[in-house]
C-alpha cells in the first residue's frame, strides 16, 4: 500500500471518529475523483447533461458518505489493500448508475440493447441456413437460452464484450486475465453457443420433418 | 438463486485483482446473473483503463467548497446532537443516582421533613438538631444585636468531616457566604434577620439543605426542606 493510500486511511478515520477538519481535507481530497466520476458515467451511458446536474449528484454523493452518522463511510474496510479512493470512485459509479435507473433511463436503454446474431458475426455460416426461416425474436431467445447455459465467466464475458461493448483489452483488464486467455474464451463461448443453436434447430427441423 | 450483491469494496478488489481465485468465482457467479453489478463493475473498469477518452471538466474551487459547507455543517450537527444526547443521558442517570443516593440533587426542591428539633436555650439563643443524612448537626442562632445574629453550624463528629463538608449559607438564591469546615463548627457572624438556608455538600455532593427564619422575637422558625 503506498502513503497516500495510507494517508487517506488515516483521513477517513479521523473523520469517522468526529473531527470536522478530516472531514473537510476528505471531501477535498476526493472531490475531483468524485466530480470527474459523475461526468464519466453520465457520458459513457449517453446521458444529456448540465453543470448543475454533475454538482447535485457531486453532493449527493459526499453527503452519502456522511449521513446516518457516517454509515456508509464506515462500511470501508480496506482488508484486501483497496484503497479508499478506488472504494469512493466505486461508490460514486453506484451513485449515478442508481439515479439514472430510478429516473428510468436505464430501463429504456437495456430493452433496447438486446444481444442479437448480427452482434456475433462468426455465428453466421452456412450451417445456419435452416435458422434464416426461423423469426428474428426467436432467434435472439435461442441465443440466450444459449447464454444461460454458458459458465458464470463466459456469461460475463459475453455481456461486457456484446452488451456492454468492452473491447478485449478492456475485458481482460476488467476480469483480470490475460488477452490471450479473453480470446480463448471468447472462441470457447461462440463454439459452444453455436453448438447450442444447431442442437435446437436441428430437434426442431426434425420434429417439423415428422409432423410433415 | 441470485447471490447477494457484493458491496462496493468487493467489487473494486475484484477489478483490482485483490481477490483469491474462489473469491473471484464466487463474485462472477453473482456478476454473470446481475445486470445492476455488472454494469457497476463495466462503467468503473472503464473509468479506471480509459478515462481520457473524454475531455472531463475539473471540479472547480465553488463546487468542492460547497461539499465542504455540506458535510462539516453535517458533521457539526451531528456532534452537536450526539452531545445533547450525552448530556441527556448524563443527567438521566444523576437524576436516577440522585433517586437513590442523593435525594437533594437535582432539580428543584421538594419540601420534605427533617428530622431535627428545637431547644430554647434563652431569648437570645436557640440550638437546633437537623439532621442532613447521616450527618447530625447543631444550628445554633445566638441574637448579637437588634436585628442580627451569628449562626453556627457544628456537625456531629465534625472530625471525620474535616475539609470535606462545605457548609452554605444562603438568603433566598444568593449566597450569603460558604465555608469548609476546618475545626468543630463553621459560624456566620452578624447576619441580618430574614430568611435563609443552609446546605451542606461534601466533596460537591449535596447533603440536604435546610431553611429557616432569624426573627427578632421568636428568633427562629425553622423548617425542613430538601
Amino acid at each position: 500500500m503506498n502513503h497516500s493510500s495510507q494517508d487517506d486511511r488515516k483521513i477517513l478515520s479521523e473523520s469517522l471518529s468526529g473531527s470536522s477538519k478530516a472531514s473537510e481535507t476528505l471531501v477535498r481530497k476526493f472531490s475531483n475523483l468524485v466530480y470527474q466520476s459523475v461526468q464519466y458515467t453520465l457520458m459513457t451511458k449517453h446521458i444529456s447533461f448540465n453543470k448543475q446536474d454533475v454538482e447535485d449528484l457531486h453532493n449527493t454523493i459526499f453527503l452519502s458518505l456522511f449521513e446516518n452518522k457516517c454509515k456508509k463511510l464506515r462500511q470501508y474496510q480496506g482488508k484486501n489493500g483497496c484503497s479508499p479512493a478506488s472504494w469512493i470512485r466505486m461508490i460514486a459509479v453506484r451513485t449515478v448508475l442508481d439515479h439514472l435507473r430510478k429516473k428510468g433511463v436505464d430501463a429504456i436503454a437495456w430493452q433496447q440493447r438486446r444481444i442479437n446474431l448480427e452482434a456475433l458475426p462468426e455465428l453466421k455460416c452456412d450451417e445456419f441456413e435452416p435458422v434464416g426461416q426461423i423469426e428474428k425474436a426467436r432467434q435472439v431467445r435461442l441465443l440466450q437460452d444459449g447464454i444461460q447455459k454458458l459458465r458464470p465467466r463466459e456469461q460475463m464475458f459475453i455481456k461486457l464484450h456484446f452488451d456492454h461493448e468492452l473491447s478485449i483489452a478492456e475485458v481482460a483488464e476488467t476480469m483480470q486475465i490475460s488477452i490471450c486467455n479473453v480470446y480463448t474464451l471468447k472462441h470457447r463461448v461462440i463454439k459452444r453457443l453455436k453448438s447450442h443453436v444447431d442442437l435446437i434447430v436441428k430437434q426442431e427441423v426434425s420434429t417439423f420433418q415428422k409432423r410433415s | 438463486m441470485k447471490t447477494k450483491c457484493p458491496d462496493e469494496e468487493w467489487l473494486a478488489d475484484y477489478l483490482e485483482g485483490r481477490l483469491s481465485e474462489k473469491e473471484r468465482s464466487h463474485v462472477e457467479e453473482h456478476l454473470a446473473g446481475c445486470e445492476i453489478c455488472l454494469e457497476r463493475l463495466a462503467v468503473t473498469s472503464r473509468l479506471v483503463q480509459d478515462r481520457d477518452r473524454f475531455e472531463l471538466d475539473p471540479v472547480s474551487n465553488e463546487v468542492t467548497e460547497a461539499a465542504v459547507r455540506l458535510v462539516t455543517s453535517r458533521t457539526a450537527i451531528t456532534q452537536d446532537s450526539l452531545m445533547e444526547k450525552l448530556k441527556g443521558s448524563v443527567s438521566k442517570i444523576g437524576s436516577a443516582i440522585s433517586d437513590v443516593l442523593c435525594p437533594n440533587q437535582g432539580h428543584g426542591w421538594q419540601p420534605a421533613p427533617v428530622r431535627g428539633s428545637k431547644t430554647v436555650v434563652s431569648d437570645d439563643f436557640v440550638c437546633l438538631n437537623v439532621s442532613f443524612e447521616e450527618i447530625e448537626t447543631e444550628i445554633e442562632i445566638e441574637k448579637t444585636g437588634s436585628s442580627n445574629a451569628h449562626i453556627r453550624v457544628k456537625p456531629h463528629k465534625a472530625g471525620k468531616y474535616r475539609r470535606v463538608l462545605r457548609i452554605t449559607l444562603k438568603q433566598g438564591k444568593r449566597e450569603v457566604a460558604s465555608y469548609l469546615l476546618d475545626g468543630l463548627y463553621v459560624l456566620f457572624e452578624d447576619i441580618p434577620f430574614g430568611h435563609y438556608s443552609i446546605s451542606l455538600a461534601k466533596k460537591g455532593v449535596p447533603f440536604g439543605t435546610y431553611i429557616f427564619e432569624v426573627k427578632g422575637s421568636h428568633r427562629e422558625t425553622g423548617r425542613g426542606k430538601r
